[in-house]
């Protein structure tokens, strides 16, 4: 048997061969990144700036469509409905003993 | 011939003893902490299967989510349990065959309480819900880079071992131990980095996360397995191996064949059409590295029917061995005529637990019991345990093993079957399901009795004897003379 194999310097320079053949995983990942990365567009990206669009004409249609003024008429006479005191209607109620 | 003489004998022992002491606080703890993962494994394993067929089991515990607890119970078993075993097998067999005594087992420990703290915070994370979701990967992000480190802190030294080892023979389980302790670097750094660190196509990533499983299993926990059983068959039996020429033409086999195996789970996705079909093909080829590794191992241990039934590591390695052999045809079988039938069935997960239980875990077993009456200098206490745990296990894993495979199988006809809804493909292996469940019942039943035995050895409470514990016959009449005698430099060898 040869024990002349296991000196310090071969387990010092054991212990960097491991580390590297480690490392070089790390390397490779590094090296060969730049070939599988190509630009990525995804679809929501890629229809996103249509969609934004779509998105801002239909703001400013809502916009356009609203106006505060008649908004507030049709407001203030709901509340005056909804303060009034309620009385029985005509209509039967579902349920309702019927004649 | 220096070696054969009673001088050389007595050196070989001393440094078999010294090697054995060396790493008695390392191998033990590895091998004691996997065992308590096994049994968490085993806990989480019986939830997530009752939640498979009786969804309303624990609903009210958020953590125990289905999704959590899947996950959580596949990476315990992986890297709770699956690692450390391997870990203590390997600082242990390649400081054996490299003869050198462990210089470092303070830093081995130390990253492996690292690893160990590594791994609860990531099951923990998985159950609050922190978890990212890529298969065997599940645990967050920053998880990663401490295990890699960790790894490398507990292997290197096996490595520095090798290189430095006295000059001859480089034995097949070397070839075995190097190669995974190579490989699983590669893979790991390799899935991690493209899938979490580097932005990039998320189709790209889903492919190489079916890959780093794939590969997982057929480059790390299958070589320790073969290592282990390329050590034991012909030191229990004391035959050399029946064929190096075999033995060569397995290892290249797998070391051609493994890297191409995983992706074949992604069939159908929009990747390069040949990946899944390489994939599968893998799956199909694994029978040859299949067929020389069992050949030649149940070779070497033919004709010595009773040793294997006697020695608890022989008959835990067998069954591991014969466990490859049933992956490999189940593999080939499936991938070759039922594809359609697995790709999205429970079969994967009976295929899983087959090849991390039924292959890596009993060859592991195997070793456990070989390797810890030697680091303690104690035999193991009760041949009833070891017993219970080999047919509970063997039970266990086979019952999994089919509920989970034909259960898939039926679920994948009744997925294939457009005529019928979703839930009723489901349906199909909701009774296999409760198999299961059993099952893992009967494996935490295992686990139990080889954790307590295991925990009573490293308290060195085990028998103070040289006789190797058998599993046949009574120690008082054993050849190996009385019991209470403990040789000088260790336990017995067989």
């Amino acid at each position: 048997m040869d024990h002349n194999r296991d000196n310090p310097l071969r387990r010092f320079s054991a212990f960097w061969i491991a580390l590297l053949l480690v490392g070089c995983f790390g390397i490779a990942c590094i090296i060969i990144r730049p070939v599988t990365h190509a630009r990525v567009e995804s679809a929501y990206e890629m229809i996103s700036e249509e969609r934004l669009e779509t998105k801002a004409e239909i703001e400013k249609a809502q916009a356009a469509a609203l106006d505060p003024e008649k908004l507030e008429v049709s407001r203030e006479a709901s509340v005056v409905t909804l303060n009034q005191t309620p009385t029985a209607g005509a209509m039967p109620l579902p349920g309702a003993p019927t004649n | 011939m220096p070696e054969t003489t009673p001088t050389a004998d007595a050196n070989d022992v001393a440094l078999r003893s010294a090697i054995d002491r060396s790493l008695r606080h390392p191998v033990m703890f590895f091998f004691t902490s996997g065992a308590v993962w096994l049994a968490v494994a085993a806990v989480l394993g019986l939830i997530t299967s009752a939640k498979k067929h009786m969804p309303e089991f624990l609903e009210g515990v958020s953590f125990l989510d289905a999704g959590k607890i899947d996950a959580a119970h596949i990476n315990a078993l992986i890297y709770g349990w699956g690692f450390q075993a391997a870990f203590g097998v390997i600082i242990w067999l390649m400081a054996r065959l490299s003869r050198k005594e462990c210089s470092s087992p303070g830093l081995i420990l130390t990253a492996g309480h690292v690893w160990n703290g590594a791994v609860m915070i990531g099951v923990i994370a998985i159950l609050m819900g922190r978890g990212t979701g890529v298969p065997w990967m599940e645990f967050p992000t920053f998880v990663w880079p401490v295990l890699l480190l960790s790894y490398i802190v507990i292997t290197i030294w096996s490595l520095i071992q090798f290189q430095v080892r006295d000059a001859g023979h480089v034995y097949v389980s070397q070839w075995y131990l190097l190669a995974a302790m190579l490989w699983f670097p590669w893979i790991y750094f390799t899935a991690n980095v493209f899938v979490f660190s580097f932005e990039g196509n998320p189709l790209m990533a889903a492919g190489i996360a079916s890959w780093f499983k794939g590969t997982l299993f057929l480059l790390f926990f299958l070589p320790v397995a073969i290592a282990s059983a390329y050590f034991l068959a012909p030191k229990i039996t004391g035959r050399p191996v029946y064929s190096y020429n075999i033995a060569l033409f397995g290892f290249w086999s797998l070391a051609v064949i493994g890297p191409w195996a995983g992706m074949q789970k992604l069939t159908g996705a929009p990747i390069p059409q040949f990946l899944p079909y390489a994939g599968a093909a893998a799956m199909v080829l694994i029978l040859i590295p299949a067929f020389a590794v069992s050949w030649n191992i149940l070779k070497t241990v033919a004709g010595h029917g009773e040793t294997v039934s006697a020695s608890p590591s022989l008959r835990f390695t067998a069954a591991g061995i014969i466990g490859f052999l049933v992956f490999a045809a189940l593999s080939a079988v499936t991938h070759l005529f039922g594809f359609k039938l697995i790709q999205f069935s429970y079969t994967g997960y009976g295929f899983d637990v087959l090849g991390l239980y039924g292959v890596f875990s009993l060859c592991a077993f195997g070793a456990i019991y070989f390797i810890v009456p030697r680091v303690t200098r104690r035999e193991w206490l009760s041949r009833r345990f070891i017993t219970w745990h080999f047919y509970l296990s063997l039970y266990g894993t086979i019952s999994v093993t089919l509920c989970a495979i034909v259960g898939g199988l039926s679920q994948g006809e009744g997925i294939e079957a457009w005529n019928q809804s979703f839930l009723a493909g489901a349906g199909r292996a909701q009774m296999y399901g409760w198999g299961v469940t059993f099952s893992w019942g009967f494996l935490l039943l295992s686990n139990l009795f080889f954790g307590l035995h295991l925990l009573l050895m490293w308290a060195r409470l085990g028998r103070r004897s040289s006789h190797p514990t058998l599993l046949t016959g009574h120690h008082t009449d054993s050849p190996h003379g009385p019991e209470g005698e403990v040789d000088n430099y260790g336990s017995a060898t067989a």
